[in-house]
């Protein structure tokens, strides 16, 4: 077999692997439920990376598609859960990457491979790289606020029941989650506000031919100015210490499930003037 | 050569025996040395704790452990002015692997009062340097000892028989430490209500996250002021206690009060005044000083005495359902230690009948050799007499090497066997 071969099954088959053997911890007992998750978190990694690579090789640049995006994502979370899991042993962060990471390769299966279109030509490329990086990076930072959300309830019930968890499922505590999900909040929501802005500019330098009503009209820019909006109440909110607490982290998941149907809903369900674009952005 | 442990721990005897027969380090080091002097080819260790008191001797003979009317148990009673009589039966014994089993236990956790506990690994640790220091540990309790911490360090690392807390304070400590970030504690202000034994236990173990505030608080102004200076904190009036329990992120309760002191609308209206700052309430009192209900308001995180109980209970099981994978680990090691030591404790006497036996050829063939050679002074006599031994010890270094380096694999007593047939070393 030559590596070539490396198929988008490879990784998708190592992460689910992972997940699988992550949970199955008490069989195994821990060292051995963390070694083997995080060796085949690394294997899938290395796939994932050499399919990449081929795929660069083959014309389709990373971020050039939905699904170059979504696989940026996926690499980078993997590498989140092996540095977190090495460096933190007896913290359960990969319960929450873990399927976070396969959700997304699931995501990315329903985009498909060849969704890639050509970058536009001239001044506009590098605009539209920029829109493609500031929202790849603003949503990574949704989506961590996210899992600190979701880890940060989880806590809370945990709390709340007057439990401690035990070896290999601990957290950090609720201090460490709040000012995680708000600092990934104040990065990402920046960013994506310039992200979004620039992509309505290029919408509208691209498609001369339509109004300025007829653009916003579309289903991902009503739904990503929704996410927009819902992620500034978030921020806003966070900054009042008496929405702290369980309320902010429901408020991030809400925004984080509106941009995930903004990026990937939309792209797989409804059609959009975005998918003509050149490069199909999100 | 025998290996034998006595002692008594927590389980044998009571702590009025436990701390007749106690030793602090000096004196541990003092009575092994006093052990030595009187027999000083044996090697002792004794490790003396407040839940144990053991003495660790290998015998320098088999004839020495045999015949000897000597009894450990008799000689440490008179050491310590005891009549063996009064303590006997509280002894055991243990002799061999049985020994070596036991030290690996009780280094590990295994035989502690408080199961998992890691503070007897440092004690054990102690007791052998102790005995280093005495000068009477030899290649028997060296090894015991090492293999001793080398198991502990596999069961903490391969079990979960130490993990989880398992005292109330400590319980406590760490729910706090699942709220607050240890390492942001010096922002902390916490706040002592009453002036109860437990709390200030639980306050003990806080300060060691160094939190930025203390106030201590009580009905009697004279009583928070004498707690407050125990632990260097600010004594404020219990008649402003709504405003410390603003003020504080983490409050510990333990009021001799028949009632509630702080009900669900009382704290609500706290909560407002605070910002609803999260808020952890350790609430040791018997009645409680908060209403249940308290625990249900928004980032308030309330445990009375009964949750940090249940979490001890938990965490003291999940360590019980450690045992047997600890104990697997520790009889395994064992039964490799034990079979070093057996090999340590036949190498010896081998070596040195060989030596002997040797020496004797040597001072044969010296006598020998100078009844032919009367001619020859006493300093060339003596040349080379010493040329004869630096000879033997050089052959004789080569075997003894091979011997020690199979000891190590564990593999040697095909070596051993050769040996004595060879030089007809059996005795």
């Amino acid at each position: 077999m030559t590596l070539e071969n490396v198929r988008f099954f490879c990784f998708a088959a190592s992460y689910t692997t992972a997940l699988g053997l992550y949970f199955a911890a008490d069989r195994f007992g821990l060292p051995w439920r963390r070694l083997l998750s995080i060796g085949f978190v690394v294997a899938g990694l290395l796939a994932q990376l050499i399919y990449m690579g081929y795929r660069y090789e083959g014309g389709v640049p990373p971020l050039s598609t939905l699904f170059e995006v979504l696989l940026v994502v996926i690499a980078s979370l993997a590498l989140g859960f092996i540095v977190l899991e090495v460096e933190y042993p007896d913290r359960a962060f990969g319960a929450f990457l873990l399927p976070t990471i396969v959700a997304l390769t699931v995501a990315a299966a329903l985009v498909g491979e060849d969704r890639g279109r050509a970058l536009p030509e001239g001044i506009w490329r590098a605009w539209v790289v920029l829109h493609a990086t500031l929202l790849l990076i603003g949503a990574l930072s949704v989506s961590i606020s996210f899992l600190c959300g979701v880890m940060y309830l989880v806590q809370v019930r945990r709390l709340k029941r007057k439990e401690l968890a035990s070896a290999g499922w601990k957290l950090p505590s609720l201090e460490t989650l709040e000012r995680w999900t708000h600092t990934s909040l104040v990065i990402g929501f920046p960013l994506l506000t310039i992200g979004l802005g620039i992509g309505f500019a290029i919408a509208l330098a691209l498609r001369p031919g339509q109004t300025t009503l007829g653009t916003l009209a579309d289903p991902k820019v009503v739904l990503a100015v929704l996410t927009w909006i819902v992620l500034g109440v978030v921020v806003l909110v966070h900054r009042d210490p008496k929405f702290r607490g369980r309320r902010v982290a429901y408020l991030t998941m809400i925004a984080f499930l509106l941009l995930a149907i903004t990026t990937v809903g939309v792209e797989v369900l409804v059609p959009s003037w975005h998918q003509s674009l050149p490069g199909g952005w999100s | 050569m025998k290996l034998a442990v006595i002692g008594c721990n927590h389980k044998s005897a009571p702590v009025e025996v436990r701390e007749r027969l106690a030793f602090d380090r000096q004196g541990a080091g003092a009575a092994i040395r006093t052990l030595a002097a009187e027999h000083p080819s044996w090697e002792a260790v004794l490790l003396s704790t407040c839940n144990r008191v053991e003495l660790y001797i290998a015998t320098g003979t088999v004839e020495e452990a045999e015949h000897l009317p000597w009894d450990p148990v008799d000689w440490l009673c008179s050491y310590r002015g005891i009549r063996t009589a009064e303590v006997r039966d509280r002894f055991y014994r243990f002799e061999g692997v049985e020994a070596v089993r036991h030290l690996l236990q009780v280094a590990s956790g295994l035989d502690s009062m408080v199961l998992g506990e890691t503070q007897i690994l440092g004690q054990v640790k102690d007791a052998y340097d102790t005995a280093r220091a005495a000068g009477t540990t030899g290649p028997i309790l060296n090894i015991l000892f090492q293999q001793a911490v080398a198991a502990a360090k596999q069961v903490h690392a391969n079990t979960g028989l130490s993990r989880g807390r398992v005292s109330v304070s400590s319980v406590a400590v760490e729910f706090a430490c699942q709220v607050f970030d240890p390492d942001q504690f010096r922002t902390k202000t916490v706040l002592l209500i009453g002036a109860g034994k437990m709390g200030e236990l639980t306050l003990r173990h806080l300060i060691d996250l160094g939190p930025g505030r203390l106030l201590v608080t009580n009905r009697s102004p004279e009583r928070a002021a004498a707690v407050a200076s125990r632990w260097e904190a600010e004594a404020v009036p219990y008649d402003a206690l709504d405003d410390w329990l603003v003020q504080a992120d983490l409050i510990i309760s333990t009021t001799a009060s028949a009632e509630p002191i702080v009900d669900r609308e009382r704290f609500a209206r706290v909560m407002e005044r605070r910002r609803w700052r999260p808020v952890v309430i350790i609430d040791i009192a018997v009645p409680r000083d908060f209403t249940d209900d308290v625990g249900d308001l928004e980032n308030v995180y309330l445990y009375n005495i009964d949750d940090l109980e249940s979490q001890r209970d938990r965490n003291l099981a999940a360590r019980e359902r450690e045992v047997g994978r600890a104990l697997a680990i520790v009889d395994q090691m064992a039964d490799e230690t034990w079979a070093r030591l057996e090999y340590q404790m036949r190498m010896a006497p081998v070596v040195s009948r060989l030596r002997e036996q040797i020496d004797q050829i040597r001072e044969e063939e010296l006598r020998r050799l100078f009844r032919g050679l009367p001619e020859l002074t006493d300093k060339e006599r003596e040349r080379i007499a010493h040329a004869f031994r630096r000879f033997e010890n050089k052959v004789l270094h080569l075997p003894a090497s091979a011997l020690r380096e199979e000891g190590q694999n564990g593999s040697g007593r095909w070596l051993l066997d050769a040996l004595e047939r060879l030089f007809h070393l059996k005795r």
